[in-house]
Formats: C-alpha cells, structure tokens, sequence
C-alpha cells in the first residue's frame, strides 16, 4: 500500500490558514483592504528637432491634491536637462544647449482618481465681496472678456429670479453647456464662443468662466488630460468656481457640474497654454494613456512592515535590481500551474508542456491575452515551419533543437521590433516568453503533427490555448495578486491542493466522453 | 433524460467502475508497477530474454543487431529465412517495423507489397540502430521469425497479423480482447490507428462484440468475414500463456499480446506495463470492479 497524503494535507492547510490569520487578527492585515482601484499609466512623450540652437520646453506636472495620486514618477530626458519647479502648479522643463537634430524624452507618471461632488448650499447668495487673492479670477483678460457688453447682456438673459449661488451658476453652465459641440481647434474666447454659438471645452470654458466672473463669483480655467487608453495630443479644459471658500469643479462640455469624474487629470490652473517651447524648433508631443488595475495605494507599504510577509522579499528584489512585476508573476505560477493540474487531471483537456500553459499565461501578463496568443501562435508557427523545413536533413536532437532556440529566439526578436513599429507595444512584450519551452513545444507539435496527424496536433494546440486562457484568468486576478503577495503561505494550500488532486482517481470529465456508450449499456441493465 | 438525471449519472460515473486515467496511474501501475523494472516492458529484446527464460512461447529470434558492426551479421542472419520480421527494440505504437512476407527477386516483398533489398534491409537497420524510431535514443534491432496467422483470424483479415490483448492483475487475467487489422490501420493490430476491438469472454475464448472507432459492428469492414460470437483457437493456452508471462517478470499489472501462429500456437509478442484503456470500451464493461476484487484476493 501507498502512503496517504491525506495527514500531510491538512497539515499544509491549517499552517497556512493559521498564519494568514495570525497575521489578519493579530497583526491587523486584512485581504479586503486589498480590493483594486483603476490607475493610469501616463506616458508624455516629447520630441524637438533643433538647428544648432539652444531649445526649452515647458508643460505642466500632476501634483496631488484631495482627488487625485500621483505616483511611480520616472522621466528618460534624452540627454535634455530636466528640471521641475512649482509655482502655482508644477512646472517641468527640458532644456538643451547648442541642440542639432532630433531629441526625444519621456516622462511617466501613474495616477489614481477619484469622483468628487461638492454639495452647493442653495440658500448660498453671492458675496459682496472676495478676499483681495482672489482679485485676478474676477478681472478680464483678452480672452475671458467678462468686461464686455456683451457677455453682461447674455449674463441677464440668464440672469434667474433667484439671486442663489447655486442657481447662478446653474444657469451659467447650461449657458456654457447650450454651445454647439465642436472638435477642437485651437484656443477660442469667451467672446467668440458666443457669437459663434459653438465652440469646444476651452471656449465654454473660457464662457463660463467670463459669465461667472461678470456675475462676481470668482472662477479660473483648469486644463488637464482625460484619461482614457490610448495616444491623443488634445488635452483638456474645464473650470472652477469659488464657492464657500474652496474651488468647485465644473465641466460644461461634458455636463459635470460640481463633480469631476475619476478619469479627469488636473495639470494645471488658469488660462495657460499646456505646452510653451522656444519658437525656432519643431516640436511634437503625445499623450499614451493606458489603465490598469492596481493595489490600493500605500497598502503594500503597510503590508511591508509586517513579518513573515513576501515584501520583505521584494525588498531583497529591489536591492538586487529586479523588477518588481517579476515578484508578482513568479509568486502567481503556482496558482496557473493548479490551474493545468485541474485542467489536465480533472477537466482531462491534453496540453503541450506540464506548465507550459501557466508559464505563456504568465508572460501574457505584459502582453494582454489577445496579443499573448496571438504572439505564442506565431512563434509556434514559425518554429514548426523551420522544423519542418529542417527534417530533410534529420539531424540530431540536441543540434536540432539549437537550431530551434536560435529560430525562437529570432522571431520574438523581430516580434518585439515589429510591434514597437507598428505600434503594438503589446505585442513587444513577446520577449517574456519562455523561450527553450517553445522550442520544445514546437518539437512535440511537429512530432504529434507528422504522427497522427494535424486534426490531433491541432485539436491539442487548441486545447493549449484555452488553458493559455483559463491560467490568465486566474493570474491576471488582481485580488489574488495582492492576496498571494500579503499572505504568500497560501502558497501551501496549492502544495495540499496537489497532494489531494495527485490521488485523485476518478475519470476525468472528458472521459464520460470517451466512455459514454459504456455508461448508457451499464446504466441500462442496473 | 433531465439534466439533473444526466449529472447524477456522470458524477456516479466519476468514482464508478470505470478505470480512467488518474485511476489507472495511482490506482493501478504506481502500486503494482515498480518504475525500476519498466525497461523489461519497455525493450522487447529484454522482455523476451524474461520471457523467454521462463519458458513463454516467443518468436524465435533470428538476430540482434546492437550496434553498426553486427549490420553485415544480421543481413547474413535474415538472408537464410524466405520470411521475417525487423523491429526497434524499443519502438511504439508499431513504427519502424518492417515485415517481410516472401521473397521477391534478389529480395523480399513487404506485407505492404514493397520490394526491398538486403541494401534496404542494412539501411532500415541502420535507422533502428540510429534512433529514428526511439526519438533519437540509440536503440537495438531485432529480427526474428514471422508468425502466420491462425487460420480463424487469417480469415477475419488475412493483410495482417491480429493479435489478444489480455490484461492480467497479479498474474491473474482481467479482460481480454482481440484485435483485428483493417486496410485502414495498415495491417497493424492498433485500435488508435483503425483495428477493430472484439470483446472476448474470459470463460469461453468466444467473442461476444465487435468495435471499430466506437461504433459496433458484426462483420469485418473488407474481409466481410464474421467477427462476433467466433471461437478462438487454443483459448486456455492463451491463458497460459499470459498467465506465464505475467508470472515470469516483475511486473504487477500487465498487458500481454498474444499471437496465435498456425504452426506453434499461441506466441506472446510483447508486454506492456501501461496498458490501454479501451479494452473497457470493446469489452461493455469497467475494469475497476474485476482489479479490486482481485486485489482483494477473491
């Protein structure tokens, strides 16, 4: 008889439940502060070509403030110097002596916002008068003439009965808001804007901040970007009113009026020009904006402090120089490698390679599932193309699969530059791969290919892939991420999880399949 | 059928009488197949020098090529016979073997009806030694004398030579069945590559059903000859046989083939220490239930 590993099992599972309450209750670690907010990766890429001359280009910087959190700030000057300073927002500027040709930098910051609504007093009436630092958001500028005639006539058109703040300002943004839509073009004032009855956020911007300001409710521009994934060059404008002491957001291009969505990134205050730079150069610039889910902030500093936790880990990672992710995809491949034990043992799906799915599961994590298999299936094919190709020669195993490696290796190379070309930066994460596993798996397809046939070498790719899918699912899993890197001795439960399915002596599902006419004849003469 | 009938009957099935994987490995080869000794299983020189020793009937050996030296030996060897068989010595699933059925010019024809010369003969040889049948692990030829088919099978399908399976637990018989070639498996005795399955009843030696691909069937697909409720030839020496084989190797669980030569009666071929487990298929019935009762002694 076999030893059961029913005892060790249990053993396994009760440490690990133990110390991951241990640290809950005595500790004060808890899993559901670890609950995932939606952050955005901000990538501002500059780029100025200059003619042997000295070149400065200056935009604004986030800073945080009571709604949004900037955080993982990382700049590549490209041999620019950098310099940031803060006036009334925070000023970045690159400068460059003597510049010949083309420069390009970087900068890179993560943000996470929050939906705010302010609570506007309707019995609020508008003050007689402000504190005299509030002096500049009342007077006119060139282009928020609040001193016109004509912004006064279209104020009293909206002028409503009721003298209220809140019914002013009401008013004012669906004044703002009436303006025909149109996609941006350039700065428009407020003067033009409603001439032309139309205009885009800055000119309703710059409307209602000269309505507001006419009506002596202190108000000023706030430009910034909308955060959603992809590049755009047209950041954004809206506005905010003094009311009760603070400033309160409104947006009346797109109807927030005394909230600002998560997604709104404030860069910077007042009617400014998001970007300055010396004028003989040619200058461009993009915004890549790319969300993702991630810890809440602070947390796994919090967590860091505790013993027996993973950080103290990643605290060896990063003296050492390793990337951080890399923490976190190497502690998730137990849990991918559960995930085939279950598919294969349980489920009965055939798969190349015992892990080979949770490692290309693994390596998607930077690639996106789509691009992950997309890109496993190219190299696959490519590889078997060259395997094929080589069998005229039949060459020994471990020559041959050199040769596999080196073809490989290639195509993730040519992948990752292909994709930075064509702009799939997605795609360019390929390099993750596990290369010798590819090249193994390539082997086996071919071999199962030539004997029996591409119906089986196929149907197994397929059922490959969808393991590639259900590993990610798992994987990708925010909460277990942060679960597993907080209580990292669950790992044990996978170890005791094992142990259990390695006994595991049921037919698989699929074999109900297999075995279906059998189990009607039996069920029929019981 | 509900649903809800339909997944009762499944998770029934799940822990029921039939032998699955999982339970084929854990329950079965890890406890009664100690992994030191799955090279005699594996090498069909060592299986029959096991076999052999112990007085199981097998084919006789006419040569053992071991490495390129014996290549002109063993040309010579077979050269003597009018027929023959060449195979890997740790070749599966049939590839790499080569029957030579009759002379034909300076050479011999192939059961495929291919000429072939003692040039190819050294070349096929050559390969075996090289490892092109093993995935490039040097191997051992092997060449020795080929069965004819028991009249009774001969006349199910001639193109080939059918084989009983017969799976023995403890040295004693399980299931059995027997495997008939089609024109679509190549002549060769393998269910994955299109033979026919027939259940055969331990009792009798007579067979009781018939499967090709899952579906049943009563007649041979190209020969049309009769396939269920047939007699086998020597049914308790096969037995026997088996039986033998299962006690002359170390090995708990076994799948012996079993040939059945028109001259000598049956022949072991090869064992197979993790055997298949359609057998239940052709058979209608689960092997769980006959190994635990003969693990339990009864």
């Amino acid at each position: 008889m076999l030893d059961r590993p029913v005892p060790l099992g249990i053993l396994l599972t009760a440490a690990a439940l133990s110390l991951a309450a241990y640290k809950t209750f005595a500790l004060g670690l808890s899993p559901a502060d670890a609950v995932p907010v939606r952050s955005w990766r901000v990538t501002v890429s500059m780029s100025l070509s200059g003619s042997d001359s000295d070149v400065s280009v200056r935009t604004y910087l986030p800073v945080n403030d009571d709604r949004q959190r900037v955080f993982d700030e990382v700049g590549d000057t490209g041999g620019m110097n950098f310099e940031s300073t803060v006036d009334l927002d925070r000023v970045g500027r690159w400068t460059g002596a003597s510049v010949r040709g083309e420069r390009s930098f970087t900068h890179m910051f993560s943000v996470i916002g929050e939906h705010v609504r302010y609570e506007i007093d309707p019995t609020l009436a508008v003050p007689d008068a402000h504190p005299s630092e509030l002096t500049e958001h009342l007077e006119a500028t060139p282009e928020i003439q609040s001193d016109s005639a004509e912004i006064a006539a279209a104020l009293e058109e909206i002028r409503p009965a009721d003298a209220s703040v809140l019914a002013l300002l009401t008013a004012i943004h669906q004044r703002a808001s009436a303006l025909e839509s149109r996609p941006f073009k350039g700065t428009t004032d407020a003067l033009t804007a409603l001439r032309l009855g139309e205009a885009s956020c800055n000119g309703r911007s710059r409307l209602f901040v000269a309505l507001a300001r006419r009506a002596h409710v202190p108000a000023r521009l706030v430009g910034g970007i909308i955060l959603e994934n992809g590049t755009k060059r047209v950041g954004h404008q809206w506005v905010e009113a003094w009311v009760a002491g603070r400033w309160v957001p409104f947006c009346p291009t797109n109807g927030w009026f005394a909230e600002i969505p998560a997604h709104y990134l404030t860069l910077y205050h007042g009617d400014r020009a998001a970007f300055s730079r010396t004028a003989d150069v040619r200058f461009d610039y993009a915004y890549k904006v790319r969300s993702r889910l991630v810890p809440p902030p602070g947390l796994l500093d919090a967590w860091g402090g505790h013993p027996l936790n993973v950080m103290n880990v990643w605290d060896a990672f990063q003296r050492v120089g390793i990337p951080l992710n890399l923490l976190k995809i190497i502690v998730m491949i137990p849990l991918g490698a559960l995930v085939t034990v279950v598919l294969r043992n349980v489920i009965g799906l055939e798969m190349f390679g015992t892990f080979l799915p949770a490692l290309i599961a693994a390596a998607a994590r930077e690639t996106g599932l789509l691009w992950g298999l997309i890109g496993f299936l190219i190299v696959l094919s490519v590889t078997a193309l060259a395997r094929t190709a080589l069998t005229r020669y039949s060459l020994l195993h471990a020559p041959k699969m050199a040769i596999l490696l080196v073809v490989v290796v290639t195509t993730i190379l040519g992948l990752t530059v292909a994709g930075v070309r064509l702009g799939l930066f997605e795609l360019a994460h390929v390099s993750l791969f596990p290369i010798a596993i590819l090249a193994i798996t390539s082997e086996r397809f071919c071999i199962l290919w030539e004997e029996n046939g591409f119906g089986r070498a196929g149907s197994m790719l397929a059922q490959t892939l969808l393991a590639v899918s259900a590993c990610y699912a798992v994987m990708a899993s925010l909460a277990l991420q942060v679960l597993f890197l907080g209580f990292p001795e669950l790992l044990l439960i996978v170890i005791a999880l094992s142990l259990w399915l390695g006994r595991w002596t049921g037919i698989r599902l699929r074999e109900l399949w297999r075995f279906r006419l059998l189990l009607d004849a039996r069920k029929g003469a019981s | 059928m509900t649903w809800a009938a339909r997944l009762r009957r499944a998770l029934d099935a799940i822990s029921g009488e039939i032998l699955g994987i999982n339970g084929r490995n854990v329950r079965v080869i890890y406890r009664h197949n100690p992994r030191k000794h799955f090279p005699i299983a594996d090498d069909k020189i060592l299986a029959k020098t096991w076999l052999g020793n112990a007085g199981v009937p097998v084919p006789t050996t006419i040569a053992v090529g071991e490495d390129f030296a014996d290549l002109t030996t063993l040309v010579d060897a077979v050269s003597a016979h009018d027929d023959f068989v060449l195979k890997p010595a740790n070749g599966s699933g049939g590839g790499g073997i080569v029957v030579l059925v009759a002379r034909y010019g300076a050479g011999w024809r192939t059961a495929g009806g291919r000429a072939i010369d003692r040039a190819a003969i050294r070349r096929h040889a050559a390969d075996i030694l090289f490892g092109s049948f093993t995935l490039d692990v040097p191997d051992r030829v092997l060449a020795e004398e080929r069965l004819i088919p028991h009249a009774t099978l001969a006349t199910m399908f001639p193109d080939g030579l059918s084989d009983v399976r017969v799976i023995t637990l403890k040295g004693i018989a399980a299931a059995a069945m027997l495997r008939v070639p089609t024109r679509a498996s190549g002549g060769r005795a393998n269910l994955h590559q299109g033979a026919i399955g027939l259940g055969v009843d331990l009792a009798t030696g007579k067979t009781t059903r018939a499967r090709l691909r899952g579906r049943a069937i009563t007649t041979h697909p190209d020969s049309k000859a009769q396939l269920v409720d047939v007699q086998l030839p020597h049914w308790d020496e096969i037995l026997d046989v088996a039986r033998r084989s299962a006690a002359a190797v170390p090995l708990g669980y076994l799948g012996v083939d079993v040939g059945i030569d028109a001259r000598r009666g049956p022949v072991v071929l090869e064992i197979n220490k993790r055997p298949g487990l359609e057998i239940q298929n052709v058979n209608g019935f689960g092997l769980r239930p006959i190994l635990e009762a003969i693990e339990a002694g009864s």
